[in-house]
């Protein structure tokens, strides 16, 4: 393997791997089991879950915090490291599309909802990766702190609102996308992480700035 | 005094004003049933005068709540679009579904504004099960239950008969009008019971109807023993004499189709109130063919398709090799970016086309199963079953200007079982995943299919469908023959290795159990009968909605018999 390459390198391929071997087990795990009508109630503990998309978005967020912490340890920054973010997160999402066409086959007429979903998870797995980012930044290197930090705060993220608003929760909102829902709360889906985002790209900048100055 | 005349010219015109817009109003006048009386939970004739228009165009809207907080509610909703020049009659069939709430009928204009509005009571109309309807005058009240109307209320179709356990015939001052005739012929057919009073009333009644029913072929009058008129003639085949009086008989039974023509060989008026009470003792109910079970059971039966696993897991394994295989071997970051990406495309491409429409998981299937009769008089029952894989709306197709009813559980707290009919557009309603839902709907129908048996062991048939039936049986005389498909237009086919009809196999499991569920209802035992099936399956899709059409008709034709 290439080590200087920086788009898919040894540390960046565990990520993408297990992304794509989890949302393959999802996917297969996805597929309806019964075959005639009379069988359909007694399926699987999956029936009725978006089993796939939650794993998918699930992962996708792992990945932007994995790339997070490479980044920080190899000193990116600037427009260079949105730029690779950018790179690596899309590169995930395209291995990733060939499960997505083959799940096209168990939500019918939702083809819109999956370009929601696809441009959704980009979104998010870019505010995971600036997240981790921020976090390990001052280490420069995957601290034991950080990654408790990382993974406490993904966790909160992912699960917390789901209780409250659901589609402030990424998995919330990727149920909320599949049945169609209102404007609104499909806007607050998207407007949480966008905000998100722009905030620690903020606090990234200063940090940047400060170290600058130190 | 100036001040009363100022209040004048202001209230004068008020009330002037009031009094054109109330005379300009449209009013409706409803009538409801069979002499006002209904069953729930089946098609109620319905007649709206709509008075006070000159021309009009607009909506008439029939709706009904069902249920209580208890049970759970729904709303049945009827649309009909209506263009009318200088007021106007509609009769029609509304599905009432229950008796706690009023019926709301609503003429509403094009911009939906209310223009009238009646709500009818139900809960005083109501009758619980289906009741004896007698037409014309009899002299006895046979039943406390009895529901006596004249001629010109009988309804024109066939599906309003539904509430009706027995139709009693006696005295007419005119006989019975035309269409009534064919309505009465068709539910006679489909599993109704006929009481017909003849002797001198006969020739009143006489019309070509009437004659394809009667258990006598060739009927006239003659004098009896004790010199009152008797309906005679030449007894078709299965017609069973119940009751004699004298040494003639006085009832006889004749099964017709699915129903049952009760003859009484005399007038209602020269029978004593004891014989009245020993032929209704013999009268059995009405009971409609009924095809329900056989399609619930077909609608478990159906394929759901899907994705195989196989195809799953070998994608997966392709993208976990093909991937690691790049990025393990392939030198350079441009190389395998491209190889990286020439690979998920190639991945991707062949997953589009592997989850092509034959893979793809529909929301709902549909399993209409048409029962196409014919007798001497056409008729058509449409059974649907519906079962949805995901949350959605449905809509059904129905033919004819007769909305379909659904079948109701006695709980409505577990789903929405709201529908809405639009004359001319269909049903629609919405399904929750898991969800089964069965309607029935009906129709008249012509089969453009002819039978004639020439001879020793041969038929002919002329098949004027679009389509073949893709597999059909003669049965004559209770034997039955495969003879395969039967092709659009006209060929003669051979009976050979005749079966007993109970024993007769379809090639179709599917087809074998529609058979067996018609023919332990449907009289095949005389004459020469065929009995043939089509399926077809189509896909069909309202916006998000993706429903599977498996529609299953099973048609059967009385046959000509020419020596």
């Amino acid at each position: 393997m290439n080590n200087r390459y920086n788009l898919v390198d040894s540390d960046s391929w565990q990520s993408f791997f297990s992304l794509v071997l989890f949302c393959g087990i999802a996917l297969i795990l996805s597929i309806p089991s019964a075959r005639q009508v009379r069988f359909f109630d007694k399926i699987s503990i999956f029936s009725g879950i978006p089993v796939y998309f939650y794993t998918y978005i699930l992962f996708m967020g792992i990945i932007g915090l994995n790339l997070g912490a490479i980044s920080a340890r190899r000193g990116e920054r600037g427009w260079m490291l949105l730029l690779l973010f950018g790179e690596r997160l899309l590169l995930a999402q395209f291995l990733t599309l060939p499960y997505l066409l083959f799940e096209r086959a168990a939500y019918p007429g939702k083809e819109g909802a999956f370009v929601l979903i696809f441009l959704y998870t980009y979104i998010v797995s870019f505010l995971c990766a600036l997240t981790s980012r921020l976090i390990e930044e001052p280490t420069r290197r995957i601290s034991a702190h950080g990654f408790l930090l990382k993974y406490s705060l993904f966790i909160v993220y992912y699960l917390a609102p789901l209780s409250i608003l659901q589609p402030l929760s990424p998995l919330g909102a990727v149920a909320s996308l599949l049945s169609g829902e209102q404007a609104g709360p499909l806007l607050l889906a998207y407007a949480t992480p966008v905000l998100l985002a722009l905030a620690i790209l903020l606090l990234i900048n200063r940090q940047f700035r400060r170290d600058r100055s130190v | 005094m100036k001040n009363y005349c100022s209040a004048w010219r202001i209230v004068l015109p008020t009330l002037l004003l009031a009094a054109l817009s109330a005379s300009a109003a449209p009013q409706l006048e409803v009538r409801l049933g069979f002499a006002e009386r209904f069953v729930p939970g089946t098609l109620t004739p319905i007649c709206v005068k709509i008075a006070g228009v000159d021309t009009f165009t607009g909506f008439l809207v029939l709706t009904q709540k069902v249920g209580n907080p208890w049970r759970g509610e729904a709303i049945s909703r009827v649309e009909i679009p209506l263009t009318l020049a200088g007021g106007g009659k509609l009769e029609r069939l509304i599905p009432i579904y229950d008796f706690t709430h009023p019926l709301a009928v609503s003429l509403l204009d094009q911009g939906e504004k209310v223009l009238s509005e009646v709500k009818i009571d139900l809960r005083s109309r109501m009758r619980e099960e289906a009741f004896p309807l007698a037409v014309g005058v009899l002299p006895f009240p046979f039943a406390d239950e009895l529901v006596a109307i004249d001629e010109e209320a009988l309804p024109r179709l066939w599906p309003a008969y539904e509430a009706v356990s027995s139709l009693w015939v006696g005295h007419t001052a005119k006989g019975l009008p035309g269409n009534s005739w064919e309505a009465i012929g068709r539910w006679v057919s489909a599993g109704g019971t006929l009481v017909l009073f003849t002797g001198e009333d006969f020739y009143l009644l006489d019309s070509p109807v009437l004659r394809a029913l009667l258990p006598l072929a060739n009927p006239r009058l003659s004098l009896g023993e004790n010199g009152v008129q008797i309906l005679r003639g030449e007894e078709r085949p299965n017609v069973r004499t119940l009751l004699s009086r004298e040494g003639d008989p006085l009832l006889l039974l004749r099964r017709y189709g699915a129903g049952a023509v009760y003859l009484v060989t005399t007038s209602a008026f020269n029978l004593e109130e004891t014989d009245f009470k020993a032929i209704a003792a013999q009268i059995t109910p009405a009971r409609l063919i009924d095809l329900t079970y056989a399609s619930a059971d077909l609608l478990e039966r159906t394929p759901l398709q899907r994705p195989a696993y196989l195809a799953g897991v070998l994608l997966v394994l392709s993208c976990l090799v093909s991937y690691s295989l790049v990025v393990l071997r392939a030198k350079g970051k441009k190389r395998m970016l491209v190889l990286l990406l020439a690979t998920s495309s190639i991945l991707c491409l062949s997953s589009g086309f592997y989850t092509n429409r034959t893979k793809v998981v529909n929301s709902i299937y549909e399993l209409k199963t048409s029962l196409y009769a014919q007798t001497s008089f056409g008729y058509v029952v449409d059974y649907y079953g519906l079962f949805a894989t995901m949350d959605g709306a449905a809509e059904v197709k129905v033919r004819g200007q007769i909305p379909i009813i659904q079948e109701l559980p006695r709980s409505l707290q577990q789903h929405s079982f709201d529908i809405d009919w639009v004359e001319g557009e269909g049903a629609s309603l919405v399904l929750q995943r898991g969800e089964r839902r069965y309607l029935r709907g009906f129709g008249a129908y012509q089969l453009p299919l002819a039978v004639v048996f020439t001879g020793d062991e041969e038929v002919r048939i002329e098949n004027d469908l679009d389509e073949p039936l893709e597999e059909a049986l003669l049965i004559v005389k209770g034997q039955a023959f495969s003879i395969g498909e039967v092709r659009p237009g006209e060929a003669l086919y051979y009976l050979n290795n005749g079966v007993p009809l109970a024993d007769a196999e379809m090639r179709k499991e599917s087809f074998t159990s529609l058979l067996r569920e018609f023919a332990e209802r449907f009289c095949l035992a005389d004459a020469v009968w065929l009995v043939g099936v089509t399926e077809e399956e189509v896909r069909e899709r309202y916006g998000t909605v993706r429903i599977k059409v498996r529609d299953i008709a099973l048609y059967v034709v009385a046959g000509e018999e020419h020596e």
